[in-house]
């Protein structure tokens, strides 16, 4: 839908997606290193825009650029959608970052941050197709609560896939924040020490 | 310090970061187990106990001990 939260942090920041970012998904989204676990998209940009203009008319569904705070750099992309009207739930992901990037914690951080103390959704889940182990590890390592496999839960070019489901809860979110922000924190430091430079 | 002593300090803490023992050609993207969070307590634990800094691209390109064993002798 088309919003205006901007989730600043410490060194990244949330922005809302405009049309203007059709090449930045195309971009990202058709990298084959970056998109094995990910739905396909087509490389044309005149039908991302068509995407991106449907997006922006449909309502809880909440899609960012996630872009280094200073030179407001992007690098990479993550929504929360299909939030329900009672702000019982809602999913997020969409989650991709350019190679290299160091913004998986904070990003991650940030779109929690939006979920919890923004809409005050009441737990937030993830799907991950479960041959992205990495990512599955990632969710745990955070310490989100993994609700385990659902079977033939998506459809890749690849097949049909299972994912891992993790979810957080609004009470959960504070024992992660306070795992998060401190590498949030150390890894700020570098980032905009880095930009210095 | 020699090299031998490097690699296993590195193996020690990648095992600590990872909560179980690790082969000594560990890398990351290998072991799933090394994520991105963990990654960074990775690097940030090493940077600690060695006196080094990693910059930015260093910290993305490192996957594997021999690549942060290289990072800590070359600044020692």
């Amino acid at each position: 839908m088309r919003h205006t939260h901007f989730i600043p942090g410490l060194a990244f920041a949330l922005r809302p997606l405009t049309l203007e970012d059709a090449p930045l998904i195309v971009e990202l989204r058709t990298d084959p290193q970056r998109t094995q676990f990910l739905h396909a998209v087509s490389p044309s940009i005149d039908k991302q825009r068509m995407w991106i203009e449907a997006y922006l008319q449909r309502a809880n569904d909440y899609y960012f650029v996630i872009e280094r705070l200073r030179g407001a750099v992007p690098e990479g992309l993550v929504g929360i959608y299909d939030v329900e009207s009672d702000l019982s739930g809602g999913e997020w992901g969409r989650w991709i970052l350019r190679s290299g990037s160091l913004a998986a914690v904070e990003s991650s951080y940030l779109i929690y941050k939006f979920a919890f103390d923004i809409l005050k959704l009441k737990m937030v889940h993830c799907s991950t197709v479960a041959g992205n182990k990495a990512v599955v590890s990632f969710h745990d390592s955070c310490g989100l609560i993994n609700r385990g496999i659902q079977a033939a839960h998506r459809t890749l070019d690849s097949g049909v896939v299972d994912t891992i489901r993790h979810e957080c809860t609004m009470e959960h979110w504070q024992i992660l924040a306070a795992k998060l922000l401190p590498q949030v924190q150390l890894i700020a430091r570098r980032v905009n020490n880095s930009y210095q430079q | 310090m020699n090299t031998n002593n490097i690699n296993q300090e590195i193996i020690e803490i990648i095992t600590t970061v990872i909560g179980e023992p690790v082969p000594s050609n560990v890398e990351r993207g290998v072991l799933s187990k090394w994520d991105s969070l963990r990654h960074m307590q990775i690097i940030f634990s090493v940077e600690e106990r060695f006196g080094v800094q990693f910059s930015e691209s260093e910290i993305a390109q490192v996957k594997s001990v021999d690549d942060i064993a290289a990072k800590v002798e070359r600044t020692k």
